[in-house]
């Protein structure tokens, strides 16, 4: 019974937002260290930061205690990598395209990157619509609002 | 009397000047555009077009930014109406008296009605906006720091404590929010703070890189999962054209439910974290407690589709008056228009309505405009958005992406930003998967550096005396107000799990 309990709160969306509070408040305030912290009167750099960590805390303790008090807790659901690998992957890959090889290989290549999350993997329309993004990309960036990037690597 | 008069030229003439005339056309266009589309939102639409607002005058970047709002609440029941599928949260209400309405044949007066109980809504929130807001602000006029921080403790946690989620993960949240502020170099001190040597933070996080990674890349990722686990089957949508226009019996039927969702959804839209959506829901469980025969709601009873109509269009335009007047947004989309005014370097606030009149007045008589322009555009152009509803998502989604990545580039040339949105769409899609709302985030990132800044200048005002906040009347009764939420959100929230528990042993009973 003890065992299923602590295994349901474990796996709750609470019990890892509050654990995520916690670190957060604790790593804030461990970073917070090197800075003064003054008086209330004349404020150092490091005093407000102090007062939003012990807040985060606080809350992430409240929220804790209530994980362990509460009855019924939503459930932990596992991530679907493969939608966040391809969306922030074709953001990144972009991101490091972009100045090296021009605005329309690295849109080309965001649109295909993006396009690989969704299930039936479609080249065709893949093509056509990296060809299209990038060409209306050019339009309006480049030549409607002037980007300073260049078209071609 | 004559004061309005004054003022409302002014905004006139403001507001007809070709440049505002288009944007609030394109505005109020892609909002309906959007608020069509299922899986894009005003919040992101918004968001993405801040980079934009940059180079814009800052009232015509407000016009246009607030024309895409309130244009999706008019967009946003044509989705409900013919798929069974909301085009924006505000919406879903609509899709319970809608859809069926639709089955039966009448989607064509469903989609007329919600039209005109939009512009319904909307011109009336108007009027009540114009009236109310001046008297606001003169009040707050008064305001000095500590007050303002007393204020922003009462607006953040109503905000927190009124929207949807778990109350305490909001209020963590907002302190995340606040965290997210602190990055960069403090003005007063000149210390470095959590910039961790990296020069591209040394002016802070850009709200534009959080927003659009946390609501932009987060709804897109958010998006294609539920996409993963269920094949969405293409639902066909339905066309009964058999009669097109709305008739007597509905027109009969809907006066007093329009009024009533416009009162209840002014009121909301000033509440912070009461928003569009809360009001609509409210008007639709309003309409169906004062009806005479309750039991036709859920099958096609035109009241529960013109009353959220203009409750959601009334909170969205009243929600522009806590912030206007007083700097204090009631929601993420408000603290990007209060995000987008700072930018241009005008800090929100009593203040702003007397030294820039011309930035509210014209503000308000584009949104007249605005609506106006609205009801033209859905009427005939029904047949049109319904045929942007077979774009398949698939297709939609990569230029989104595309949209955010140059969005944030744009704004320092840097690529460093585009890494940093990146990590915040990861970021964003954790805090989905935490069940943590992110919009009481935004909110504490926006405020977070005018908090400390009241509350640095209330401290060396009072030497260090924390009592000057309960010295103070005004920011007594704010607190006291923060106080009395918390409490009132305590019990009801300890009322709800003593029924969830309650609920529980019934089930194992059984």
């Amino acid at each position: 019974m003890l065992m299923d309990r602590i295994r349901r709160i474990a796996s709750s969306q609470d019990f890892a937002a509050a654990a995520f509070f916690l670190a957060l408040g604790a790593v804030g305030l461990w970073f917070s260290s090197a800075l003064t912290i003054g008086t209330a009167a004349r404020m150092g750099p490091g005093f407000f930061p102090i007062l939003v960590f012990g807040g985060l805390l606080l809350t992430g303790a409240l929220i804790l205690l209530q994980t362990l008090l509460a009855n019924n807790l939503p459930k932990l659901t596992a991530p679907v990598i493969r939608p966040m690998v391809c969306i922030i992957g074709a953001a990144l890959i972009f991101g490091i395209t972009l100045e090296r090889f021009g605005l329309v290989l690295s849109v080309a290549m965001l649109v295909v990157v993006a396009r690989l999350a969704e299930f039936p993997i479609q080249p065709v329309r893949t093509a056509l619509l990296a060809a299209l993004t990038a060409f209306v990309s050019v339009l309006i960036f480049r030549e409607g609002l002037g980007l300073p990037v260049q078209v071609w690597p | 009397m004559t004061d309005i008069f004054a003022n409302l030229s002014l905004g006139f003439g403001v507001a007809i000047t070709a440049e505002n005339l288009l944007y609030c056309l394109i505005g109020v266009t892609l909002g309906t555009f959007i608020g069509v589309l299922p899986g894009i939102g005003p919040l992101a639409t918004i968001s993405m077009l801040l980079p934009l607002s940059f180079y814009l005058d800052p009232v015509t970047a407000l016009i246009m930014l607030s024309g895409v709002y309130y244009g999706a609440m008019y967009g946003g029941s044509t989705a409900s109406i013919l798929m069974n599928l909301p085009g924006t949260g505000a919406s879903a209400v609509i899709c319970l008296d809608g859809y069926p309405m639709a089955l039966q044949g009448r989607a064509g007066p469903a989609l007329i009605a919600t039209a005109l109980a939009s512009f319904a809504g909307s011109l009336i929130a108007i009027v009540v906006v114009g009236l109310f807001a001046p008297v606001l602000a003169g009040w707050a006029l008064s305001f000095g720091p500590v007050e303002y921080f007393s204020l922003m403790v009462a607006g953040l946690l109503a905000a927190v404590l009124l929207a949807s989620g778990s109350p305490l993960k909001g209020v963590a949240m907002v302190f995340v929010g606040l965290t997210l502020g602190l990055v960069g170099i403090d003005v007063n001190t000149g210390a470095y703070r959590f910039t961790f040597g990296t020069p591209e933070l040394y002016d802070g996080l850009s709200f534009v890189v959080v927003a659009m990674g946390v609501f932009g890349f987060g709804e897109i990722i958010s998006n294609l999962e539920r996409r993963y686990r269920s094949a969405a089957a293409q639902t066909k949508y339905i066309f009964g054209w058999r009669d097109l226009l709305v008739t007597r019996d509905d027109v009969r039927r809907s006066i007093l439910p329009v009024l009533r969702g416009t009162a209840g959804g002014s009121l909301m839209g000033v509440l912070p974290g009461a928003g569009t959506t809360i009001a609509s829901f409210a008007a639709y469980a309003v309409e169906k407690q004062v009806a005479r025969d309750p039991s036709r709601f859920g099958k096609g009873a035109i009241e529960g589709v013109t009353a959220p109509e203009a409750a959601n269009n009334a909170a969205a335009i009243t929600s522009f008056i806590p912030t206007l007047t007083l700097g204090i947004p009631g929601d993420a989309v408000m603290a990007l228009m209060l995000g987008a005014l700072m930018i241009h370097g005008i800090n929100p606030g009593p203040q702003v309505m007397t030294n820039q009149p011309d930035l509210f007045w014209g503000l308000l008589a584009s949104m007249l405009i605005g609506n106006v322009l609205l009801l033209v555009l859905n009427i005939p152009l029904v047949g049109l958005w319904v045929r942007v509803l077979s774009i398949p998502y698939g297709l939609l989604y990569p230029p989104v992406v595309l949209l955010i990545c140059l969005g944030v580039f744009s704004i320092n040339n840097s690529v460093f930003d585009i890494f940093l949105v990146g990590a915040f769409g990861i970021f964003g899609y954790m805090l989905i998967k935490l069940g943590c709302e992110p919009a009481p985030m935004l909110l504490g990132f926006i405020l977070g550096p005018l908090m400390e800044e009241n509350f640095r200048r209330a401290m060396i005002l009072s030497r260090g005396d924390f009592t000057t906040f309960i010295d103070s009347p005004i920011s007594l009764f704010f607190l006291l107000l923060a106080g009395a939420m918390v409490i009132w959100a305590t019990a009801a929230g300890i009322r709800k799990s003593r029924r969830d528990s309650a609920a529980l042993a019934d089930g194992e009973r059984r």
